[in-house]
């Protein structure tokens, strides 16, 4: 064993040779140097085995925080189990204050989930225990979870007492969701309802429906019953023919491919059109006369729009339709169906024609028709739609919350305007006359789909906004298998209007 | 008191950590282990401290006394590793030291809570390797013919792996274990110290293209059997190794790129010709696919990480045990589960420090023997952690190869302990060396001044 002092004159006689060859005599440089050169493979080891780590954590970092949500929800991972022991799952509001889903634990502890509406939200807040759907699967990570502070859960867990789960507060409002349950009635369809300027989703109906209390009892049923389909959210997932609902569609590219000259636009409708092979009836036999554009639009004729689409460059129509969100994503965090619309210029004309009047190959959910309808209602701008306002802990911390923000502008002003008149008209002198001479005025389009080629049925399609000086509500309304919008559509869109407008 | 234990203990258990590397990166500075006493010193409290609040908490969530006990074994080879080791070898680098009992430290916490009787076992073992390799340093000052001995270890190693191919056992679906006496070794795991000093041998005595071809023969030999035993695993690590061994050794930068186009030509094969490799490859690229047999475990894997984010659930509070075989392959899941990410990472820092410790040491060494053997070993060492942790995280298919001297296994931990010590016996051999100059130049200098 050697000495401490003698260890501590060593280390300082090392110290002081260190001093003098960084003080550098060229024999210590050049000593450096061929280090440096002795030992370049085992630097450039080091490094790469540096970056092959970094990028590894980097990796591990981004891939677990990105995909936690979804793991959670995977149902092979047991998180979801202990979480379920520990806490008690949220409840779900409406924008107004209504319990629309809520966990309460018998005197055994076991667990269940209510709907105190029942049948009414069916769709939009889902079910929970055979899988989950709607805003239950939405949010089930938050719903699950709780964020209560640590030393609260501490307490719970001594007392053998379970967490609070995190609340959902959702922008539907109970008024309008009951207005558009019960206008709907006995029919099969699907109202929605958006605030235009927030994107807020007010109501959200499809039927036929369920009751989600009852899912375990009636699972096999409802599974067996494709006909009825009656856990599809038809909202968002119903792929309707757009009927005529797509001429808003159709005008719009006309106007940008004859931005000066649409107004001149004439039409003398004889009830029918004709091109070669293919001939379009306007709807139940009716014959215009003299249309202009907005008269066109207003009495939804359909021989005169066959007319305008014909006029137009397919692809530059194919822009038009794309921009209004066809053929691409929706900004929705709901599950829903993408419609698909392609024209090119290869396009026959029966493609061409039965697209420009909403029949053929295309179809659309009730939910795209009505985000359209929300950004022309808002000067051209869509607003990202909104189901979940704030989601909030049960000790009343804000934990998420989101803000009214724009999705994308699909219009420019001038052209929201534009449309703006035209569906004005729709009401005023056209099919959507149900909605004049009302304390509000509403705009819209009326829809009458057909979608059987061997009988008469049509499904009836509305969509509109109001009040059309400064829009507040946007409503879609779709109704299967009954007639003609303007008749069976626009009197359900009247009653929601009217709910809106009653709110206090 | 105890509220504020448990809840918060997580993050104080990575503060320590991070404490504790500051002052292992802090020590990298020093080239001699004279200077770097205090840094070890301050270190070694961060390790105290991460053992003992980790522990604290164990006990105070289970209310068991067995895990004080336990506690105690550790905190007293911890803190007796170092001590004995110094008093035998004043030129030994405590840091490094350090860092293997943090490593030990993690694992330990982990085998506590998962299944006692292995943190038990795993506690013996560790103690064991420590005291026998408390031998090596002296057998390497004694016995300098260690360094000639060149085919010796190939043919030891040789004979090893091949008895296990011809007698072994087979663990899924691998044959790589051997038990004698009860005890089951994997010889696999022994048999990297000899092939690194295989290599460093014949690489100190000649680095001509003949030499480093009559050396690939060798280490062939060992890769060949280990893909026969189905040990892909370890035939990757011993290839690895033998190409960065060689180019460091010679300074033929080519021999590099040689090796990745081979590696990358033998990987292209195996995955034609095995198909549980084509099962590996397939279970990473895609595990969601195959979730319920080939990808169940990558993807217990992933979702105990998620579970735990940055900050672990806590000890015990977790399900660590979802997933098949996480004691041995999946325990930085474990780790990362109920400590963190950030803890996680920590931990394979402190590897990386270990491995960067060794790279500086191997840059001052001019015995080729000594730095062919420190370059090897750190290789070896941080190789085996990439695969390893890059397995677990789906970064790269998982190659079922443990973590050194966090996962449960004897063989491993005493194999890593081993290599240690070997690096030990160089610095302490380094540090004697320097005595040595000095004391012959204060005796110039004197008579000088006489």
């Amino acid at each position: 064993m050697r000495s401490r002092e003698e260890e501590k004159r060593h280390a300082k006689m090392y110290e002081r040779e260190k001093d003098a060859g960084e003080r550098g005599s060229d024999r210590a440089l050049a000593k450096k140097r061929e280090r440096r050169r002795r030992n370049r493979e085992i630097y450039l080891f080091s490094a790469l085995f540096l970056v092959l780590f970094a990028g590894m954590f980097g990796y591990l970092i981004r891939y677990e925080t990105s995909n936690h949500e979804a793991f959670f929800n995977n149902s092979y991972n047991s998180q979801q189990r202990v979480v379920m022991q520990e806490n008690r799952r949220g409840t779900i509001f409406s924008a107004d204050g209504q319990i629309l889903a809520k966990s309460a634990a018998d005197e055994e502890g076991q667990e269940t989930r209510s709907y105190p509406f029942g049948e009414m939200y069916a769709h939009v807040i889902g079910y929970t225990g055979k899988g989950k759907t709607g805003i239950e699967a939405l949010e089930n990570y938050m719903l699950a979870n709780s964020a209560i502070s640590e030393r609260k859960k501490l307490e719970n867990e001594q007392n053998g007492e379970k967490n609070p789960g995190n609340d959902v507060y959702t922008s539907l409002d109970s008024r309008i969701q009951e207005a558009a349950y019960q206008a709907l009635g006995a029919y099969r369809g699907a109202i929605v309802a958006t605030e235009v300027k927030t994107g807020r989703i007010l109501a959200m109906v499809s039927k036929p429906d369920f009751d989600p209390n009852e899912i375990a009892q009636i699972w096999e049923k409802v599974n067996e019953d494709t006909e009825n389909a009656v856990l599809v959210n038809r909202v968002t997932q119903g792929l309707y023919p757009p009927g005529s609902t797509f001429k808003i569609v159709t005008a719009l590219a006309y106007l940008r491919q004859n931005p000066d000259t649409w107004r001149n636009y004439v039409y003398q409708c004889g009830g029918t059109y004709v091109n070669g092979e293919n001939r379009i009836s306007c709807y139940h036999g009716s014959v215009h006369g003299r249309v202009d554009f907005t008269a066109s639009f207003a009495k939804s004729c359909n021989a005169s729009f066959a007319n305008i689409g014909m006029s137009m460059d397919p692809e530059r129509f194919q822009d038009t339709i794309n921009g209004l969100l066809f053929n691409g994503e929706l900004p929705l965090e709901l599950p829903y169906q993408q419609a698909k619309v392609a024209l090119s210029a290869d396009s026959s004309a029966e493609d061409i024609i039965q697209t420009s009047i909403g029949q053929g190959r295309t179809q659309i959910t009730p939910m795209q028709l009505n985000l359209i309808t929300s950004a022309i209602a808002n000067g051209g701008e869509l607003m990202q739609p909104v189901l979940v306002d704030r989601i909030v802990s049960a000790e009343g911390r804000v934990l998420e919350e989101n803000k009214p923000s724009v999705f994308r502008r699909l219009l420019t002003e001038e052209e929201a305007g534009i449309m703006t008149g035209l569906m004005k008209e729709v009401v005023q002198s056209g099919t959507g006359r149900k909605l004049k001479d009302l304390s509000y005025t509403a705009a819209g389009k009326t829809g009458s789909a057909e979608f059987n080629q061997v009988r008469e049925d049509s499904h009836a399609w509305f969509t509109g906004f109001a009040p059309a000086e400064d829009p507040g509500i946007a409503v879609t309304v779709i109704v299967e298998n009954v007639g003609s919008g303007g008749d069976y559509a626009v009197p359900l869109a009247k009653r929601v209007f009217d709910a809106w407008f009653a709110r206090p | 008191m105890t509220h504020f234990i448990v809840i918060y203990s997580k993050y104080f258990l990575t503060l320590f950590l991070f404490l504790f590397l500051l002052c292992g990166f802090w020590g990298l500075r020093y080239e001699s282990v004279s200077d770097q006493k205090m840094t070890a010193g301050v270190q070694s409290v961060f390790l105290f401290l991460t053992q003992f609040c980790a522990y604290l908490t164990i006990v105070i969530r289970t209310q068991r006394m067995e895990y004080l006990i336990l506690y105690a074994f550790l905190l007293i080879l911890t803190a007796a590793v170092p001590v004995f080791s110094i008093m035998l070898y004043p030129g030994m680098n405590r840091i490094l030291l350090n860092h293997v009992c943090m490593m030990l430290t993690a694992g330990m916490i982990v085998l506590t809570r998962l299944d006692l009787s292995r943190a038990v076992r795993q506690l013996v073992i560790a103690a064991v390797s420590f005291v026998l390799a408390l031998f090596l340093p002296w057998i390497m000052q004694k016995w300098k013919r260690m360094r000639s001995l060149g085919w010796v270890y190939a043919v030891i190693g040789i004979l090893a792996i091949a008895a296990v191919l011809i007698l072994g056992q087979v663990t899924h679906g691998s044959k790589i274990s051997w038990t004698v006496a009860g005890i089951t070794f994997q010889p696999s795991e022994f048999v990297k110290i000899f092939y690194v000093f295989f290599i460093a041998s014949l690489m100190a005595q000649d680095t001509g293209l003949l030499q480093v071809f009559l050396c690939g023969i060798g280490a062939a030999a060992h890769v060949g059997i280990l893909v026969l035993s189905r040990d892909l695993g370890s035939a990757l690590i011993f290839f690895v190794v033998y190409v960065l061994m060689i180019t460091a050794a010679t300074h033929r930068i080519w021999y590099f790129f040689l090796g990745t186009a081979v590696g990358a030509g033998a990987s292209a094969a195996a995955w034609r010709l095995f198909s549980h490799v084509q099962v590996r490859v397939q279970a990473w690229r895609d595990p969601w696919s195959v979730i319920d047999d080939q990808g169940y475990q990558i993807t217990q894997s992933l979702f105990a990480m998620s579970r735990g984010g940055m900050f672990g659930l806590g000890i015990g509070k977790g399900t660590p045990g979802d997933i098949p075989y996480v004691e041995t392959d999946f325990v930085f899941s474990a780790v990362v589960e109920e400590l963190g990410m950030l803890f996680g990472i920590g931990i394979v820092l402190t590897g990386i420090v270990i491995f960067l410790l060794w790279m500086r040491l191997a840059c001052g060494l001019k015995d080729g023997f000594y730095r062919n053997l420190t370059v090897g070993f750190g290789m070896l060492f941080l190789f085996q952690i990439f695969l390893t942790i890059g397995g677990g995280t789906k970064f790269i298919p998982s190659t079922g190869v443990t973590l050194p001297l966090v996962s449960s296994g004897g063989s491993s931990f005493m194999t890593t302990v081993l290599i240690v010590f070997v690096t030990e016996g160089i610095y302490e051999m380094r540090y004697e060396e320097e005595l040595r100059l000095e004391k012959q130049r204060r005796r110039k200098a004197a008579r000088e001044n006489v």
